[in-house]
């Protein structure tokens, strides 16, 4: 199925065919947001592999989602509040993922080989970002996710610990140890 | 570096980066993995209407099983039917008896006027299932050359007119409590009446049914009627009571229903909901057992319309709630199951009307209810009663 070019849909079309749960309208939303999906994921994974799976689960829930999402009255914050709403669909299913103790038995094989071969070749003057997200794939899934969700998405403390299910105190140590570990990994790169 | 520019570098770095586009195939493999069930292909996705197909296919099942009982009921197959019946066997043996001679008044001895009981027994010695000729029963008279063998009894209390014979070699044909006082015979000492009494013909009204239910529902908390609809499908069990219009209805009914939920009215674990929360939508699955009496306003041999009143006890069996969850910047859909979760029993009162046509001994009804909430039931403790129609076939035992 062909699909016409993105910039002749406008947002408001494409989530009100997805409430429809129309499949073409769908598609040209997964295909316009699947990059800003993937942008956020890779920063709350270990690995790019994990982050197509996480963006494919995220999609799933947005378009199970799409029929209570809220438009605003004025269109011109629709986009702002869509990508706000499928950013926090994204780390919420990114969270989750990891703290779900069946997800290895459950993974389905999405052929990552041939999506990353196609996602390399259109980010190659990106590699500021990636690298940074290489660094923070290093870290463990707690510092990972406590550090993304402070110096990225703005969470505050007390909001980390209630999504992450972990103490405020325990969100600051996190974010103290992870802010070290970057530190130390940036330093390797320097020298 | 301190940290907050160690935090600015990251921050900067991820708003500067320009999403890329999605690669080649990543849709169709996203859709066939995630969106579509394993092994089925996009032009086969399901409509909307088979998502619940298991539920649908369960009472459509129970239709089509009560549909075949009944179509047999009222058509036997040849090869099905079981024992044949007495008046066919009646006709087989008219029809394979030699005719008498034209001008003659002769009749066959096998149907000599003057030998009721010998007619009796010719009949009965094709006669290979329990469907006994009965002097108790009413049969079509018998014709041939024109003429009525009247010698077949139509009514109650011919026995005397039998045969000795009869009276010798079979069973007696009646309870012997029908006859008065003064004319039962006495019994000797071992005597049992259950091994030599010959259990009475099927009424024609009988007082025992048990069908099948297949209906929708729809979930109603505080007189807030859900949009999604629900199933039910179970068992049903009828009792008449005496020659009254009244019968008590019992059975067990699975039912799947889905209901929308005001923040005031959900109450999870005995607390308020956070204002946070939007959109509640909850499912369940409960097994019912329905006690109910019922009252024929209308009752006539073919159709009846009734009303019927009475509790169920519920047991919740399975629960989940879909909400949206507002973290300050946009609302995110959450699906939690609760199973387990809260009380789980809890009581119903019941109230419906309905309808029954019958066909002899197998009636249809539909009936309308209201479930009234006698308690607060599950996760949120929510009065969670419901609407809907059932559909029963019953049969007669």
């Amino acid at each position: 199925m062909s699909v016409p070019p993105k910039t002749e849909y406008s947002l408001s079309s494409m989530v009100g065919g997805c409430k429809l749960g129309i499949p073409s309208w769908q598609r040209r939303l997964y295909e316009q947001y699947f990059g800003f999906s993937l942008s956020v994921c890779l920063r709350y994974t270990a690995s790019r592999e994990e982050a197509l799976e996480m963006v494919n689960d995220g999609f799933v829930r947005v378009f199970r989602g799409m029929a209570h999402f809220q438009e605003p009255e004025d269109q011109e914050h629709l986009s702002k509040v869509f990508m706000s709403w499928l950013k926090k669909i994204m780390i919420h299913t990114s969270i989750n993922h990891y703290q779900s103790a069946k997800r290895k038995a459950e993974r389905v094989d999405t052929g990552p080989g041939e999506l990353q071969a196609a996602a390399t070749g259109n980010m190659a003057d990106h590699m500021a970002y990636l690298d940074l997200v290489k660094l923070i794939q290093q870290l463990s899934p707690a510092y990972r996710a406590t550090f993304s969700l402070f110096a990225i998405e703005g969470f505050s403390h007390e909001e980390i610990a209630q999504t992450l299910g972990i103490s405020v105190g325990t969100s600051k140590s996190n974010l103290m140890k992870a802010r070290k570990n970057l530190r130390e990994m940036l330093e390797q790169l320097n020298e | 570096m301190d940290d907050e520019a160690l935090d600015k570098l990251f921050r900067d770095a991820a708003s500067r980066f320009q999403p890329p586009d999605a690669p080649e195939g990543a849709w169709d493999d996203f859709y066939k993995t995630k969106m579509l069930p394993a092994g089925e292909s996009a032009s086969q996705r399901r409509p909307l209407i088979l998502r619940r197909s298991w539920q649908l296919a369960a009472a459509c099942l129970l239709l089509a099983i009560a549909g075949m009982v009944w179509m047999l009921q009222r058509h036997p197959l040849p090869g099905l039917a079981g024992t044949p019946s007495a008046a066919g066997i009646a006709s087989d043996v008219i029809k394979n008896l030699p005719l008498p001679s034209a001008g003659t008044t002769e009749v066959p001895a096998a149907l000599n006027p003057n030998d009721p009981g010998k007619v009796l027994r010719s009949l009965n010695a094709v006669t290979t299932g329990p469907e006994l000729l009965l002097p108790g029963k009413e049969y079509a008279p018998l014709a041939h050359n024109g003429r009525d063998f009247y010698d077949i009894p139509k009514k109650a209390g011919a026995e005397r007119e039998h045969h000795p014979a009869d009276t010798t070699q079979r069973k007696p044909y009646f309870s012997l409590r029908d006859k008065p006082a003064g004319e039962r015979p006495a019994f000797p000492g071992n005597y049992n009446p259950f091994l030599t009494e010959t259990s009475p013909a099927r009424p024609a009204n009988s007082r025992w049914q048990v069908g099948l239910i297949a209906g929708s529902n729809l979930g109603m908390v505080r007189g807030d009627v859900s949009k999604k609809p629900g199933l039910n499908a179970g068992l049903l069990v009828q009792r008449k009571l005496g020659q009254s219009r009244f019968s008590v209805e019992s059975g067990v009914v699975y039912e799947s229903m889905t209901y929308d939920v005001n923040n005031a009215d959900f109450n999870p674990n005995g607390n308020p909901v956070s204002s946070r929360v939007s959109n509640i939508e909850g499912s369940c699955t409960m097994i019912d057992v329905p006690v109910n009496v019922r009252y024929d306003v209308v009752a006539s041999k073919k159709n009846k319309a009734f009303v019927s009143t009475g509790v169920s006890p519920t047991v919740i069996v399975k629960q989940s709630y879909i909400y949206d969850f507002d973290r300050g910047d946009g609302p995110v859909p959450i699906n939690r199951d609760v199973s387990g979760k809260g009380k789980s029993v809890y009581a119903v009162a019941n109230l419906s009307i309905g309808y029954e046509q019958k066909w002899e001994h197998v009636s249809v009804q539909i009936a309308p209810y209201v479930k009234i909430p006698m308690g607060e039931i599950g996760y949120g403790n929510l009065s969670l009663g419901g609407v809907g129609t059932q559909i029963s076939i019953k049969k007669d035992l």
